[in-house]
């Protein structure tokens, strides 16, 4: 049986309780270089010589319902 | 107010993670990282696993803070709670290793108000509001939240009937509460409720 027990308001000051530590400085350097290598700017991600923009959509048409069976 | 001024702050810098801004994932980090980081390590006890933790918490931020939803408390008790799940589903995942193996688990640290010199006011606060506790009412609630004990868990754990182990976290949670705002109140603090 589930029966979680639910702190809200008091999630914040008994994390408090537990005291503050400090990781080590390399976390942090991980931490930044997998944000960055999972989300590749734009200009790295165009081969070079080309550029791309978005076109409007307005003239978008919705599919047909096919009856099934 | 400096907790009013933190508030607005983390929400600020979670409004510039939700524009891509990695800037501002740093500062958070750098805001947060020893509170969440000390909170895993009491649930995890291993710096390596606690660190893993971390790490995933942070990317979760860059990832869903557009999900945030300021109605509901604190940026700083959002990522407080994604941490303490993560943790506790970590820590269940290795018990159910454990006992697997048939290895016994290593007693909960003790934790007093004496250890460690450089403790913030706000801890002080919390930890006499916790000492202030009957000690079966503080022990339901610290398995709870440190371990993640289910009420069902926590009355089969201590041998205690069900109803008795709700009664007594009701009350000891209602104690707290009252601990804390008595605290708040003491001091002038208005510590951030959601607008």
């Amino acid at each position: 049986m589930d029966d979680r027990i639910e702190f809200d308001d008091l999630e914040l000051p008994l994390a408090e309780s537990a005291g503050r530590e400090t990781p080590r400085p390399e976390v942090k350097a991980r931490l930044m270089e997998r944000i960055r290598s999972a989300a590749p700017d734009r200009a790295a991600a165009a081969p070079r010589g080309f550029s791309f923009t978005i076109d409007a959509d307005t003239d978008w048409q919705p599919h047909r319902c096919r009856a099934s069976g | 107010m400096q907790a009013v001024r933190d508030l607005h702050d983390d929400r600020r810098l979670f409004d510039r993670v939700v524009a891509r801004d990695e800037s501002a994932l740093g500062e958070l980090y750098d805001r947060h990282s020893a509170l969440i980081f000390g909170l895993v390590l009491r649930i995890l006890r291993n710096r390596t696993d606690a660190e893993d933790v971390l790490q995933e918490v942070f990317v979760q931020v860059w990832t869903r803070a557009a999900s945030y939803d300021a109605a509901l408390g604190a940026p700083a008790a959002w990522m407080v709670r994604i941490a303490r799940n993560r943790a506790i589903d970590r820590l269940r995942a290795s018990r159910t290793r454990e006992r697997a193996v048939g290895q016994i688990e290593a007693p909960m640290p003790v934790e007093t108000p004496e250890r460690g010199a450089a403790r913030s006011e706000t801890r002080h606060a919390v930890l006499r509001v916790l000492e202030a506790l009957p000690a079966d009412q503080r022990r339901l609630i610290e398995h709870a939240y440190f371990e993640g004990r289910t009420q069902s868990e926590l009355a089969e754990l201590f041998g205690l009937p069900l109803g008795t182990v709700k009664t007594r976290v009701r009350a000891g949670m209602l104690a707290l509460r009252r601990g804390l705002a008595a605290h708040h109140q003491a001091v002038g603090v208005d510590h951030g409720r959601p607008d």
